[in-house]
């Protein structure tokens, strides 16, 4: 038997099957699950918005009913949101962030589990209120009071959607405490906070804001709970304000959640295919906290219409939100002026994320000024904007991430055509599904209707929604032809498929169980893999120019000598 | 000033904490302060237990926990998630769901305190947070994180309760069925549970005069 010295860590043999993957505390096997699980909620509430489509195809259509419409449409905006995207930033976060900062294990990988399994049953529970007697929750994602009481929501759907929710919630603020502490405090030997890889600066931002701004959730739905059981709070404005103050100090920042880890794979993307190190690098830092910072002082800009917040100071705060956001895509672009560019479907995705987040992020600004929100509230325009930024921005961003690092969680390349066949029916959908809808929001469609009437002038731009949402649902699919085939038949990826610069493509794909078994590169900036490859480089040519001086040197000599002969 | 953890959670939170002070000059109500500052608070707090966990221990010394077993865990969320969605129905199901939150905290604590899993990288010298001006960078790679093993786990400790059931069902095909039996009389007592919760005449679960005498209250004319 092998002794194993006192200072060597190690760890027990994983257990095999589905045990091992069930009671397992190798945060790359927990990430995999709440990425796993995240995925098939993506795909199922991605079906209800397709179904939601074929509603809106035309007007007057029955294919579900105006209460039937109203739960999909609460499930489909909670479901991604708490169930499908959030998670999919966390879970990114809890796979990369040990890998990049060179640290073996995860802070607390066994509450990571307890926390994936509050997310999963709290999800179920949220589903599952479609099995009681009056459907699942039906009120919009916000769930706002006294429509949400039981004197207007009755049955125990709504109950088992504030569970579900509070349980999920739980879980994720959990998991971005977890991620936090383990990039403060577990980082490798050389791996100060400046020479953090961008994903993982993006990942403390967005974990300062889950610690931050996920309680708000917690106590919103406690103020649901307590409206439920005593509907007379309800009759006061005060609570209903309060409660609408709460949830959105949830709301707002949970969007950027959703779309940081994002921006931080698109950068790493970024640098690797063009084969440079990010550009701006200290400044994008900079950027990264402001714009996290100022994340959590805009949540008014959602009650512009209530009247009751002060609407000069939100409508400030939510345009200031330009300067860091434009100080991020100039490190972007400028990373990849002047690159090689090698166009992978992984930096398809980031360059498609560009234009498109920024169609999400100046319909934003103008929805920033209370004069035209006062205007556009509740209308399909809204619905665009929000669609443009977490689809078109964070989603894309997530695709770009899950083409980039499959490789390393699973070992297998995914196929390249049909990724690019994936990417191009994602961008035709996407533009063709939301741009319309611009258009039926300016033209006064209002949100969270299941039909309008035939005159309205609303029938053409439904209908190209509702063809670019079928075009979208087409590309899933083919993601998921991708997936199954890659992960039987894909070519085999090696340590570092790419040439990437970061840690994590220091070990193998996928990696051990405790990440590194072998010696780690000295840390001594963000790109420590190219700095070896230089020194490499510098080393040979330094020989080689030492190998020619010493040639020349002995030619020199020897012709010195000969005279003498 | 050198860009520490501490240092930079101090200096999100306080960036929200100008915010909060700039959103009371635009007439920010006491609500949305009450928030705001509450976020700020936490994040401080967060950055106080960093430099606290900083100043015990610098970084890269932080000691690597390894659980032995994860079971914990999943019996914990067991008993949470029975608790939080049981109660959107009945109240009994507290009853059911918090003893397994003990028994996961038991777990957890018995676990924590076997020392051969956790793991110090105790070769690794303090981090070094930056070449000296002049330094030259080392050429190969000079630091090597620990090598693992892999091990078969020690026998954990126990109550002695599986070596009592192993001897009193000793054949292989008895604990099966024991296990059978077992899994029926917690079914058959679940079900005699559901029907007793059900048959109990239960508290309604809205207070109608409170929501009747607060709808009178908001509707009376207020006194000036």
């Amino acid at each position: 038997m092998t002794t194993v010295p006192a200072s060597v860590p190690t760890v027990p043999v994983p257990r095999r099957g589905v045990a091992g993957w069930l009671l397992t505390t190798d945060h790359k096997r927990i990430a995999l699950l709440i990425l796993g699980t995240a995925l098939v909620f993506f795909f199922v509430f991605g079906a209800m918005a397709l179904t939601m489509r074929s509603q809106l195809a035309l007007p007057g259509m029955s294919i579900l009913s105006p209460h039937l419409y109203s739960e999909f449409f609460t499930m489909h905006g909670s479901g991604m949101i708490f169930l499908a995207i959030t998670p999919f930033a966390l879970g990114l976060g809890v796979y990369l962030v040990p890998l990049q900062i060179g640290s073996p294990t995860i802070a607390a990988p066994r509450l990571l589990l307890f926390c994936y399994y509050l997310y999963l049953f709290g999800a179920l529970g949220m589903v599952g209120g479609f099995l009681t007697s009056h459907g699942a929750a039906d009120d919009g994602w916000f769930a706002y009071v006294p429509l949400s009481g039981s004197e207007y929501s009755p049955g125990k759907g709504m109950d088992l959607w504030i569970a579900g929710t509070f349980l999920a919630g739980l879980g994720q603020l959990i998991i971005g405490g977890a991620i936090l502490w383990t990039v403060m405090r577990l980082r490798t030997k050389g791996m100060s906070l400046m020479r953090m890889p961008l994903f993982t600066w993006s990942m403390v931002g967005t974990t300062l804001m889950v610690i931050a701004s996920f309680p708000a959730l917690l106590a919103a739905m406690s103020m649901l709970t307590v409206a439920r059981f005593h509907p007379g709070v309800t009759a006061s404005n005060t609570f209903n304000i309060a409660y609408q103050d709460v949830f959105w100090f949830y709301g707002h920042p949970v969007v950027y959640v959703m779309f940081f880890p994002f921006v931080g794979a698109i950068l790493d993307v970024a640098a690797t295919f063009s084969g440079r190190r990010n550009s701006g690098y200290k400044w994008t830092v900079i950027a990264l906290l402001a714009f996290s910072t100022g994340s959590m002082a805009v949540w008014g800009h959602h009650m512009f219409t209530t009247g009751q917040i002060p609407n000069d100071y939100f409508s400030v705060v939510s345009i200031f939100l330009i300067v860091p956001a434009g100080l991020e895509y100039f490190s972007i672009i400028s990373t990849l002026v002047g690159g090689r560019l090698v166009y992978r479907t992984a930096l398809l995705f980031a360059i498609a994320f560009l234009p498109q987040f920024f169609i999400g992020g100046a319909t934003g600004v103008m929805l920033a000024s209370p004069t035209l929100d006062y205007m556009l509230h509740d209308t399909y325009f809204v619905v665009a904007h929000f669609h443009y930024t977490l689809f078109g921005g964070s989603v894309f961003g997530f695709f770009a991430g899950f083409y980039y690092w499959f490789p390393k969680a699973t070992g297998r390349l995914l196929d390249e055509r049909l990724g690019k066949t994936h990417f191009w029916l994602m961008v035709i959908g996407t533009n063709v599904t939301f741009i319309p809808m611009f258009l039926s929001g300016f033209f006064g469609m209002p949100r969270r209707v299941e039909t309008y009437p035939p005159t309205a002038g609303l029938t053409t731009t439904n209908l190209i929604s509702s063809i670019g949402a079928g075009i979208l649902g087409i590309s899933m699919v083919v993601l998921a032809i991708n997936i199954v085939k890659s992960l039987h038949h894909g070519e085999r990826a090696g340590a570092n498929p790419w040439g990437a610069f970061t840690l994590e493509w220091a070990t193998s794909s996928p990696p051990p169980p405790l990440n590194f078994s072998e010696p780690l590169p000295y840390v001594t900036s963000p790109a420590p893999l190219l700095d070896l490859r230089e020194r490499a480089e510098l080393d040979a040519v330094e020989a080689a120019e030492g190998h020619a001086h010493e040639t020349l040197l002995a030619h020199a000599a020897a012709s010195e000598e000969e005279p003498e002969r | 000033m050198k860009v520490t953890a501490p240092v930079v959670l101090l200096c999100w939170g306080l960036l929200n904490g100008a915010l909060v002070l700039v959103l009371r000059g635009f007439g920010g109500t006491g609500v949305e302060l009450a928030l705001y500052g509450t976020a700020f608070g936490i994040i401080e707090l967060f950055a106080l237990t960093v430099a606290i966990a900083a100043s015990r221990r610098p970084a890269g010394r932080e000691l690597f926990f390894l659980p032995r077993s994860a079971l914990p865990a999943c019996i914990g969320a067991l008993g949470v998630v029975i608790d939080g969605l049981g109660l959107s129905f009945w109240p009994w199901p507290l009853y059911f769901g918090s003893p397994f939150i003990g028994v996961a905290l038991v777990l957890a604590w018995l676990d924590h305190r076997a020392k051969p899993h956790r793991s110090q990288f105790e070769t690794m010298t303090p981090i070094v947070d930056g070449l000296r001006p002049g330094e030259v960078p080392p050429t190969q790679p000079i630091e090597r994180l620990a090598p693992y093993r892999l091990y078969d786990p020690p026998p954990r400790p126990t109550t002695g309760l599986g070596e009592a059931v192993r001897a009193l069902v000793p054949p292989r095909r008895g604990r099966r069925r024991a296990a059978l039996a077992g899994a029926l009389a917690t079914l058959g007592a679940a079900a005699l549970a559901a029907r007793l919760g059900r048959r109990q005449e239960m508290a309604p679960l809205v207070d109608q005069d409170l929501a009747e005498r607060l709808a009178r209250a908001s509707e009376r004319p207020r006194a000036r």
